[in-house]
């Protein structure tokens, strides 16, 4: 068990709903029910008059001038258009908040929304990516003269020059659909204001409390040391919680303006509406390979939806950008990648960033050419593979921070072929002939993926023994359930020579940390975990040198034990940790600065079956290799990565974002944006390869995306081998049943007629 | 996501309950398990007047097996569908099928009278109590009356039941020894709504079969009955085969969100055909 378990198992958890103070207000949000309009007028004078509302606003009753909402990462490529925090005389997106209401309730407030007019003037929908990308297209944002917001661009070798050398070349086009995260705990943000110290207290549902308080004290005109914000027990967060939203700013502004604490839940509906999206990018690539099998080049032009508004820069599009090589080695390479804004919600990073979609595309092309050439693709794959000794490996490309990209450690291979041996790749192969000549379909598919974990800049650790020997570790981060307390506190408990359970925890207040990024990137076991590390043995050598100064032994010959420090080989009680730690305590502060983002990798194997009458899919056997270096919980790894696992299947097989021509999201329930559960998910294997990285001293790398990264390009492709006696290519990172019926159906009907018979 | 403000009664007696019905003509909205009303409520879908929760009515609830019926109090959850041997054993249709409807949280829940009366069309309770000729006791104040199933669903979510009328009971006839049933659905996930689902239940004569039922679910805006279906099943050589062509090609499904018309029909060939050769081996099995 988890060092957080017993609390959260016992219902002590304290997430952000559970924040009741007295006289507080509940926010509701009055969103746009269009998805592109001129708002001509919204009158919230009726709405006012409801029985208990404090107040009913529009933009114009916001303090002015009302700051836009800031983009998160700027990018010198990008010009970012922003929302503000309520429409001001144009919604974009089916779902953008237009007007608030506070009251005494959630239901008076949400009573109060129906009592406010609106009136659009509607305009075109931009609902289609390739249409928005045109010259001519209806603009989302007219000051930009164009929906094309920034240009991504990733080059080595030379491309042309491999066309103009005559190599083969195969050209598809790839699909990759827009799915988002869903933690159990959607976002929630509760404020209230001190009076007694003059300062704001936020409790927010979100993965990054620092850069809350930094945006939060900006938008108010605050010293940022009069906001606090406090990430509580956070019930899951995929990326979609490191984003910056209207009701962050706005929860705050009510509590500070009204002076009374202010709540605002999201409900399931705005969680599908209005937090951040991801995936949805096409692409036109072309591979350049040799008779042999080797990989000589790859182009790459693609779409990337941005939805109406920039949230997180142009994070999503540039992970895909440089990830597209992924695990081989490909010496040419040309990558332009647009990034098109379109009349539905934004989209940002959700777990993987941008790297599923990059997966999806390079291994379909890969499998493409074994196909062609008629190999095998395990043999294909590992002919193109970087080798492990060819670590660190220089890619060729660049990273979000323009730095030259770098794979530090792995051994490619070795994932690949065991991910295959665990599903019985080649007895599968062996009995195929077999099972398609009984009618039945069954298919098997490898895929294999890096991952950059662990980015920078940077992070600080305090650890600190008080005089009564309590060791408490103090970090900003903020975890949303993968259980930072117990890997940092073992961390910690490894350097000092104590229980884990010995060791305190706090984090995910800005109260408490100085300063930190925040939880993203699958960066924590790496960067936090470091920073502690480094602390922990800070504050070691000065207990040593502080105890041997009461003991009068050297330092050298004394050793830590359980708490206790004692000389090596004596049986005496020695001293404790507190007494060591004298009167003012033992307080130590430590930054990590990664030098650059570790390399995870991996290789998963899946085996299908499709059955021919509904095409539904059903996983056969799932198998994992995966490599985030030296692992300091096993458990918890394996937990992020069936997690990730289950998040791949879900967005693969079962879970559909979809939009209409008139830019209305259809799937804004649980009952129609199908959820799979436990009764979906299959076994799933997890067998781990161990190659440390050097880039920190604990060899550790991250581990908390790669496991859904491969999953849609590996079930589509084991779907795709299941049904190669109909010749079937997919082509979308979404796998419906409907539509493997329907090639099902087809090659029915075209095998009835080649008969003369009926269909069956 | 809350509902817009109602009165709210939890009376004690039938009478109680028909009369507070009856006092809002036709505003108010009977609640029983809940399981379908209370997200129309917040998803102010559907804005009563009042509820009318029968929680609290006494002698709802229960099942009882009597001559040649199985009787089973409108509030009996459908978790006691599931698990109580009179149905396991009278009615095994019913049992089978319950266990399909949504997860076991809400099967704690949600009712049998609730599910019948909320009439989704892609249910699984309506289709087998079609299929079964069940029979639904439907009371007002100062009357009550017996609606067969098939008579009862009249289009989607709507019922033959009058504003003021409340389902109390159904009564399941004993479905004979010998006959063979199943009920197949296709869902997305396991205990989803299903996209379609097949109640079939066939009586044998010797080695032949003597009568046939089939029934589907999420086909139209009720229980569809598939009279070709059935005569294939009487007549046809390969039976389960037949039954689920004729089926498929009976069928006039509409398209949604989750599944065109075509991909339903071909759905519908499929569990036909599944529920067929399931409700045909029972036969034999109990045959032999």
């Amino acid at each position: 068990m988890r060092l957080e378990d017993p609390a959260l198992l016992r219902g002590e958890g304290i997430f952000v709903d559970d924040i009741a103070l007295d006289g507080m207000l509940h926010l509701a949000i009055l969103r746009s029910q269009v998805a592109h309009a001129r708002l001509v007028s919204v009158d919230v004078g009726r709405a006012r008059a409801h029985p208990g509302v404090a107040v009913a606003w529009t933009h114009r009753d916001l303090p002015q001038p009302v700051p836009p909402l800031p983009n998160l990462r700027p990018h010198p490529a990008l010009r970012a258009r922003t929302p503000f925090p309520l429409a001001v005389d144009r919604v974009r997106y089916v779902g953008e908040p237009v007007a608030l209401v506070a009251a005494e309730t959630r239901y008076q407030a949400e009573d109060a929304l129906e009592e406010i007019a609106v009136a659009y003037d509607p305009l075109p929908v931009v609902a289609d990516l390739r249409a928005a990308a045109e010259r001519g297209a209806v603009l989302v944002h007219e000051d930009l003269g164009s929906n094309v917001c920034a240009r991504v661009e990733q080059r080595a070798g030379d491309f042309e020059r491999v066309l103009a050398a005559g190599a083969r070349c195969l050209t598809r086009t790839l699909h990759a659909a827009r799915t988002t995260g869903h933690p159990i705990e959607t976002r929630g943000v509760v404020a209230a204001t001190d009076r007694a110290t003059g300062t704001l207290t936020v409790w927010a549902s979100c993965q990054r409390p620092h850069q809350n308080r930094r945006i939060i004290a900006a938008m108010l005109g605050l010293p940022e040391d009069r906001v606090r914000v406090i990430a509580p027990h956070v019930g899951g967060g995929f990326g979609p919680k490191g984003r910056f939203y209207p009701e962050d700013y706005l929860v705050p502004l009510l509590a500070w303006r009204l002076s009374r604490p202010v709540k605002w839940i999201e409900d399931r509906r705005e969680h599908l509406l209005a937090t951040t999206h991801e995936r949805e990018q096409i692409h036109e690539v072309t591979v350049a390979f040799a008779p042999d099998g080797r990989l000589l080049g790859l182009r790459d032009r693609f779409l990337h939806d941005m939805g109406a508004y920039v949230s997180a820069g142009i994070v999503v599009p540039l992970n895909t950008a440089y990830t597209l090589p992924g695990p081989y080695r490909i010496p040419n390479v040309a990558v332009e990648g647009l990034c098109v804004h379109t009349t539905r919600m934004a989209t940002s990073p959700v777990r993987g960033a941008g790297q599923p979609e990059a997966a999806f595309v390079i291994e379909h092309m890969v499998e493409a050419v074994a196909r062609t050439l008629e190999m095998d693709p395990v043999v294909l794959r590992q002919r193109n593979l970087v080798p492990a000794d060819a670590m660190p490996y220089a890619v060729g490309l660049c990273d979000l921070d323009d730095q030259p990209i770098v794979y530090d450690s792995g051994d490619f291979p070795a994932c690949l072929e065991r991910a295959a041996a665990a599903v019985q790749y080649a007895t599968v192969r062996a009995q195929q002939p077999a099972i398609w000549r009984g009618g039945g379909y069954r298919g098997v598919a490898v895929a294999c993926y890096v991952e950059a974990t662990g980015v920078g800049p940077e992070e600080v650790a305090t650890v600190g023994i008080d005089l009564g020997g309590t060791v408490t570790v103090t970090v900003g981060g903020g975890s949303q359930g993968q259980g930072h307390a117990t890997m940092l506190a073992r961390v910690c408990a490894a350097e000092l020579d104590l229980d884990p359970h010995e060791v305190r925890v706090v984090e995910g207040d800005t109260a408490q940390a100085a300063r930190s990024m925040g939880t993203y990137g699958s960066r924590s076991a790496v960067v936090l975990a470091s920073a502690v590390c480094l602390a922990a043995r800070r504050v070691r050598t000065r207990l040593l040198a502080s105890a041997a100064a009461r003991l009068g032994t050297p330092a050298e010959r004394l050793e830590l034990d359980r708490g206790r420090i004692r000389p090596r080989g004596s049986s005496g009680p020695g001293i404790g940790l507190g007494e060591a730690a004298g009167g003012q305590g033992i307080r130590e502060n430590a930054l990590f600065a990664p030098p650059r983002p570790t390399t995870a990798s991996g290789a998963h194997a899946a085996v299908v079956d499709v059955d021919p009458d509904t095409g539904a899919v059903r996983i056969v056997r799932y198998a994992v290799v995966h490599d985030c270096g030296r692992m300091l919980d096993p458990a918890i790894v394996e937990g992020q990565v069936r997690g990730g696992v289950a998040h791949g299947i879900a967005e693969t097989l079962y879970e559909r974002l979809v939009y209409d021509d008139e830019g209305q999201l259809l799937t804004t329930t649980l009952k129609d944006y199908v959820m799979p559960t436990a009764a979906e998910m299959p076994d799933i294997t997890i067998e781990h390869v161990e190659t440390p990285s050097p880039l920190n001293a604990l060899g550790v790398k991250g581990a908390g995306e790669g496991g859904v990264i491969p999953v849609a390009a590996v079930l589509s492709l084991a779907v795709q081998d299941a049904l190669a006696p109909l010749g079937a290519v997919l082509a979308s990172s979404q796998v419906a049943p409907e539509a493997l019926r329907e090639i099902l159906r087809s090659a029915g009907l075209a095998a009835a007629r080649a008969r003369g018979g009926g269909p069956t | 996501m809350k509902p817009p403000p109602f009165d709210y009664h939890a009376p004690r007696s039938l009478d109680d309950a028909l009369d507070v019905l009856a006092s809002y003509g036709g505003e108010a909205r009977v609640l029983a398990g809940g399981q379908s009303l209370v997200p129309l409520l917040n998803l102010r879908v559907v804005r009563p007047a009042a509820l009318v929760d029968l929680a609290r009515v006494a002698g709802l609830r229960g099942i009882a097996a009597g001559a040649g019926t199985v009787r089973i109090g409108a509030m009996t959850r459908q978790v006691e569908l599931e698990r109580t041997p009179e149905v396991s054993v009278g009615c095994p249709l019913v049992a089978e099928a319950a266990a399909l409807v949504g997860s076991p949280a809400i099967r704690s829940r949600g009712t049998l009278g609730g599910n019948l009366a909320h009439a989704d069309p892609a249910s699984e309770l309506p289709a087998v109590m079609v299929a079964l000729d069940a029979r639904l006791t439907v009371c007002r104040r100062f009357g009550q009356r017996t609606v067969p199933a098939a008579d009862f669903f009249r289009g989607f979510y709507t019922t033959a039941l009058e504003p003021d009328e409340v389902v109390t009971a159904v009564e399941v006839p004993v479905t004979p020894p010998g006959a063979g049933w199943a009920f197949e659905e296709v869902s997305r996930t396991r205990g989803d709504f299903a996209l379609v689902g097949a109640a079939v239940v066939v009586t044998a004569r010797g080695d032949r079969v003597a009568s046939a039922r089939v029934v589907l679910a999420g086909v139209g805006p009720v229980p569809v009955r598939c009279e070709a279906a059935e005569h294939a099943l009487l007549d046809g050589r390969e039976p389960a085969a037949d039954a689920a062509d004729a089926a498929r090609d009976a069928v006039e499904p509409e398209a949604d969100l989750h599944a065109s018309a075509a991909y339903r029909k071909d759905l519908v060939r499929a569990v036909v055909g599944r529920a067929a050769r399931r409700a045909l081996a029972r036969i034999s099995r109990e045959a032999a």
